[in-house]
């Protein structure tokens, strides 16, 4: 098959693991959905990394799947083996969730053109496809209950960002590029750490609990 | 250069610090050497700030580090800000162990984290590359998060909680906007390292798309304006400023703010040599005036002392960003003297206020009465932190406030002088009859129903006068007392004269901004 094919199809197949993020409600299978989406995206900078020969790009390549795939699904699989519910009860309906994430794909897919961005890779969708990851991570992030699905929430963001910087400019300068490989690693650790304790205190990972402070 | 591997030398001793933690949890040994971190390093900083300001504009290690005069203040504020809260750290951290508010095994964590949090802070001022400033600051949260939730109550963890979301999506905004300069700087320049330089950007400004550094900068006003505690991305910082451990809440709002908002100087300074200053200077105003309004209503109602002064400290930066929006040389300088000297008067306040709440045990502002007739020297510190932060003369903040409002005046932008002048009348008003009654009120007799969640004391007190609750001072806190009094007189004499040399150096930020 050829490369273009191939990378056109996983930034769909990118696209669509975060929708179904979205409508999701095991915790459980949110952790596997965001694996699958990091993989996924290290898949994808394989690809540009043999198509354009840039070396560090396999250092990003090595990065993602290390901190976003092994490191966010072991440090959130151990917040979930604390958790007592698994499973989230819902703020918004499915059927509203997923038409909120469709009008944010097309919005996204008109500020594309309105932007003029050069982009490098063969994949003509990977443009809107991750402004659309930034806009439904941020999404989750505001219409989640539980403290897991805002860290997920939270990675998916970065992910969309990696994914614009790949497909601009082959990923930021290595040294900046492994600086925010090194912050998101830390910022999972300590969010895991935090929802843990949270966890441990008021005995769920439901944020609604936190509504003390105000004023 | 010795300076710059001595301004990290906060990271070995965060190490240090952690496993003497280990062995000998709760010795005294820890404060030592925990302290000796913070000192350290800020006596490289200032070093390094007093080259700067006699040699100009200096870089180092083949362009990775770049200390120009806008690094030269904040290294100032920092170094200043963290000696004044290590200091403060000791009396106060001592007394926690000895009230068994923390365990002795925590007493090594909190210099760890206080100590990585200074040199991450150095390290966001001096570095080159708009990227890693930006992964810097990041670091920043993510370091000052476990001091956040440090007594890992309810309410610490969920201002803790909080912070790190709120904190976390502002900047992954900032990092779009680093990545749109970056587009726009490699598609002319090439994707090299040096593409995100500050110097390198600077020189090559003209070659910037001009739609793409707009966007940038809109991006990065957001993303780090959020961490800055810009209004209305405000809403973190009251609750992580008044859960955290009182030195720790003096070192958010004197140093960590400052840290951010100079993400948000470096790129102005940027996106001023691309597009038409007009351009910044509308979203700096509309920013800093809605970040001094929207405060009011809540300074007003509000009854817990630290969240007044965490609110005020919202207030002063969008000061920063209204005197910088005016532009002008005079509004650059007032922003560059505004956020000196609001970094030391808030961190002294903070301080301060952090006594008071020690002594009547609770930060409800309508429990604290006649602090000026119990303690004396605690309440005229109180009240002079008051009356130089809502700038009343004869206090260094009123010199830099008549700077932003002469500015405005001076560019013909009568509206936001006026509008200014009226906002800044407004938040004394309700700022400072909080501090007033505080300071001179008389005891008031307290029922048990009026208890409520905000205490610091244990269990509820039987009908008491609140007078007689205050504790004594011990020895530690005499000294501290003793060490606030340094800064405030410098806050006194910063408004009536200020020395060549600082004027020297304002002119140079003035030129740098």
């Amino acid at each position: 098959m050829h490369i273009t094919t191939i990378l056109n199809g996983s930034v769909l197949l990118l696209l669509a693991s975060t929708g179904l993020l979205v409508i999701n409600r095991q915790l459980r299978l949110g952790i596997a959905l965001l694996t699958c989406q990091s993989l996924l995206l290290a898949g994808i900078a394989i690809l540009v990394a043999l198509g354009s020969g840039i070396e560090h790009l396999y250092l990003a390549v090595v990065l993602t799947i290390l901190v976003k795939a092994v490191l966010a699904s072991v440090a959130l699989g151990v917040v979930l083996r604390c958790a007592r519910t698994k499973v989230e009860r819902e703020i918004l309906g499915r059927g509203l969730s997923l038409s909120i994430c469709v009008g944010l794909v097309l919005v996204s897919y008109s500020s594309v053109h309105q932007v003029q961005l050069p982009q490098v890779i063969s994949a003509p969708n990977s443009l809107w496809v991750a402004i659309s990851m930034v806009l439904i991570g941020l999404f989750m992030m505001v219409s989640r209950r539980k403290a897991l699905m805002q860290i997920i929430g939270l990675v998916t963001i970065e992910n969309g960002v990696f994914l614009l910087a790949l497909s601009t400019t082959y990923g930021m300068p290595i040294f900046v590029e492994v600086g925010i490989f090194l912050d998101v690693g830390c910022s999972i650790i300590m969010l895991s750490f935090f929802a843990f304790k949270i966890n441990q205190l008021f005995e769920t990972l439901d944020i609604t609990e936190l509504r003390h402070l105000k004023g | 250069m010795f300076v710059f591997p001595l301004l990290f030398a906060a990271l070995p001793m965060a190490l240090l610090v952690l496993l003497l933690g280990r062995w000998h949890p709760g010795s005294p040994l820890i404060h030592l050497v925990g302290g000796s971190g913070p000192l350290l390093s800020a006596s490289a900083g200032l070093w390094l700030a007093i080259s700067c300001w006699k040699q100009g504009a200096l870089t180092a290690y083949h362009q990775v580090v770049y200390v120009d005069a806008l690094s030269a203040l904040l290294l100032t504020v920092i170094a200043l800000v963290s000696l004044l809260t290590i200091m403060y750290s000791i009396p106060y951290l001592s007394r926690d162990l000895a009230h068994g508010k923390i365990l002795p095994a925590k007493l090594g964590w909190y210099y760890f984290w206080f100590n990585l949090l200074v040199a991450a802070m150095y390290a966001t001022v001096v570095l080159n590359s708009l990227g890693l400033t930006w992964v810097l600051i990041e670091a920043t949260t993510l370091v000052s998060v476990p001091l956040v939730g440090y007594y890992g109550t309810a309410r610490s963890l969920e201002a803790a909680w909080k912070y790190l979301i709120i904190a976390s999506v502002g900047i992954s905004f900032a990092l779009l906007g680093i990545l749109l300069t970056y587009i726009a700087s490699a598609s002319h320049l090439g994707e090299q390292a040096a593409s995100l330089d500050f110097t390198f950007l600077l020189s090559h400004a003209a070659t910037l798309n001009p739609g793409l550094l707009k966007l940038a900068f809109l991006f990065i006003l957001v993303g780090y304006g959020t961490k800055t505690g810009i209004a209305p991305m405000h809403t973190w910082l009251p609750d992580a400023h008044s859960q955290a451990p009182t030195p720790i809440s003096a070192l958010l709002s004197g140093a960590l703010l400052n840290c951010a908002l100079y993400g948000i100087l470096r790129f102005t300074i940027l996106t001023n040599a691309v597009l038409d200053a007009s351009f910044t200077a509308t979203l700096l105003q509309l920013f800093g005036l809605v970040s001094i309004g929207l405060v009011i209503p809540f300074l007003l109602k509000q009854d817990d002392i630290k969240r007044l002064l965490a609110y005020s400290s919202v207030e002063h930066m969008g000061i920063i960003l209204l005197a910088l929006g005016i532009g002008g040389k005079l509004g650059r300088i007032a922003a560059a003297l505004h956020l000196f000297n609001h970094a030391l008067t808030k961190s002294l306040l903070f301080c301060v206020a952090g006594e008071v709440t020690e002594r009547y045990q609770t930060r409800e502002i309508h429990k604290i009465r006649g602090v000026m007739q119990a303690t004396p020297l605690l309440g005229i510190l109180l009240f002079v932190g008051a009356l130089a932060i809502t700038g009343v003369p004869p206090f260094n903040i009123f010199v830099s406030e008549l700077m932003v409002i002469a500015a405005a005046f001076a560019a013909h932008q009568y509206l936001v002088a006026a509008l200014a002048l009226l906002l800044l009348t407004t938040v004394f008003v309700c700022f400072f009859p909080h501090i007033a009654t505080m300071a001179f009120g008389q005891g008031t007799r307290e029922s048990p129903s009026s208890f409520s969640e905000g205490d610091l004391a244990r269990e509820p007190q039987t009908e008491t006068l609140v007078a007689t609750t205050i504790q004594k001072p011990g020895g530690a806190e005499k000294i501290a007392l003793v060490l606030f009094a340094i800064p405030a007189l410098a806050l006194l004499i910063g408004g009536f004269w200020q020395p060549w040399f600082l004027q020297d150096w304002l002119y140079m930020i003035g030129a740098a901004l």
